[in-house]
């Protein structure tokens, strides 16, 4: 498996076949409007660098997790040309956590995911699972996603 | 035998006053006895066999005629029976409690309710590690009975429990819920750390009076934004020389340099008042400032606390009287910003 790693967020490259089967699945779910929450998946932000947005979501970033303290966010804002970056979420995100998705799709071309405090990185186009770090709070003696 | 001269019928009585009555009235004597299946859902269903002296209840696990239990046969010990002249029920099986709303009616499940409470683990990885094994949890309108035992009798009449559970059972359930309060107890504590900490944090920035920040808000902050600043106030070198700390292990990955450190930490409650506690120590990779955060006891390389935090290694249970080891492999990133 191939990882990318800024700060606290981490990009894990999935199969591009299962994740295209899934996700086909399961947005043909969402737009039924079938309630399942753990198999729908809603598109949660896009970017792409070669046309103005037209929408909410058809942003001019698409952000995959936003500091609670800082405002500070890890976000996709440069590509190469033509290249669309989607963020996906599938059934709930946990109010706790940064993590604004949990997959994101680098098509067409390389995006580069860019964070106030970390250098930009360069993802390559391809499928990618979202993560964020975890840490062991032992004064509560149980484990959560790393906050900022 | 038992089928011999029983009848073959579904019903949908959903209660059980209900049930003895069509029992009473369809087979009187005790040599009579019909059949009825009572479904719970699409495919589940409870079998009720008897006659007006004695119901015995079947639960279609206990019936099945596939997979490794399928040996057992109809006429093997109930899951439940219901004796109609005492109005009482014994139950062999905690799924009619969880099937209760269907199988034995709303208003026994209005009285029982039944819940899985997974077993729990503190200070995993130290000396002062204590578990509680799982039990399930019954709470009872009517008594103070607070779990499941096999071969519980309860009345029918104002749903009382009429016997105790065995030592076992009470033990566990005791000490559950012992741990599961100082657990409660710590998560509370935790909170509460966190919330003074950022009280003196916001004072600081409004006021810019250092002396109100203590340096063990850097262990108790959960925002690692906050806690930075406090490291950065104090310097985390100094920081850790105000308390007893063990370099665990020490490592670098790709010119990265990371440190593993136990450090000792006052909690109320644990029994010597302090624990030791493994946290990761690391650089930003961007800009310079140190990162401070936690990781179980039971990490003991600075790889496998790299891995854990990742997400790719994780406690593997060796049973309950062996301590934990980890499980899985660190995946290098190939990019790390």
């Amino acid at each position: 498996m191939v990882k990318y790693q800024q700060g606290d967020v981490l990009f894990k490259q999935i199969d591009p076949q299962e994740f295209r089967k899934e996700r086909d699945k399961n947005l043909e779910v969402s737009s039924q409007g079938r309630y399942n929450s753990y198999h729908t998946m809603e598109i949660t932000s896009q970017y792409y660098n070669d046309k103005e947005p037209e929408g909410e979501l058809d942003g001019g970033k698409c952000t995959v997790a936003l500091g609670e303290a800082t405002g500070h966010h890890h976000s996709f804002m440069q590509g190469s040309p033509g290249v669309v970056v989607t963020a996906y979420k599938q059934g709930w995100l946990n109010s706790e956590t940064p993590a604004r998705c949990h997959y994101v799709a680098v098509e067409k071309g390389d995006a580069t995911v860019t964070h106030q405090e970390h250098k930009p990185i360069t993802l390559p186009s391809g499928y990618y699972r979202v993560e964020i770090v975890r840490e062991f709070d032992h004064l509560g003696q149980m484990e959560r996603a790393v906050v900022d | 035998m038992a089928f011999a001269n029983a009848n073959f019928g579904n019903f949908d009585q959903r209660n059980l006053r209900n049930i003895m009555d069509t029992f009473t009235s369809e087979a009187p004597k005790r040599t009579d006895s019909v059949l009825y299946k009572q479904y719970i859902n699409g495919s589940r269903y409870v079998d009720f066999l008897g006659n007006a002296y004695k119901i015995n209840l079947f639960t279609d696990y206990s019936t099945q005629t596939w997979g490794k239990n399928r040996k057992r046969m109809i006429t093997q010990r109930p899951d439940g029976i219901i004796d109609v002249k005492k109005q009482t029920i014994v139950l062999h099986d905690w799924q009619l409690f969880e099937e209760a709303s269907q199988a034995l009616g709303p208003e026994f499940y209005d009285y029982f309710k039944i819940s899985n409470r997974w077993s729990l683990e503190m200070n995993a990885g130290t000396p002062d590690m204590m578990r509680a094994d799982g039990f399930k949890e019954l709470k009872c309108k009517n008594s103070d009975v607070n779990t499941w035992f096999p071969g519980i009798k309860i009345d029918l009449v104002n749903y009382n429990v009429l016997n105790k559970p065995p030592k076992k059972y009470k033990n566990t359930a005791d000490n559950w819920k012992k741990l599961h309060r100082l657990r409660a107890n710590g998560r509370a504590r935790a909170r509460k750390g966190n919330d003074r900490a950022l009280a003196r944090l916001d004072m600081y920035k409004r006021t810019g009076d250092a002396s109100v920040i203590e340096m063990t808000d850097a262990f108790k902050l959960f925002n690692v934004s906050d806690r930075r600043e406090v490291i950065e106030m104090f310097g985390m070198d100094t920081i850790l020389a105000s308390r007893d700390t063990k370099v665990l292990d020490k490592d670098t990955v790709d010119e990265r340099p990371y440190e593993l450190v136990s450090v000792e930490i006052e909690d109320v409650g644990s029994i010597k008042g302090v624990r030791w506690c493994n946290y990761l120590r690391m650089v930003n990779p961007s800009t310079d400032e140190i990162h401070f955060e936690g990781v179980p006891n039971t990490v003991a390389t600075v790889k496998q606390a790299l891995g854990w935090r990742d997400g790719e290694i994780e406690p593997k249970w060796n049973g309950a009287n062996n301590p934990r080891t980890m499980e899985g492999e660190y995946i290098k990133p190939k990019i790390l910003t």
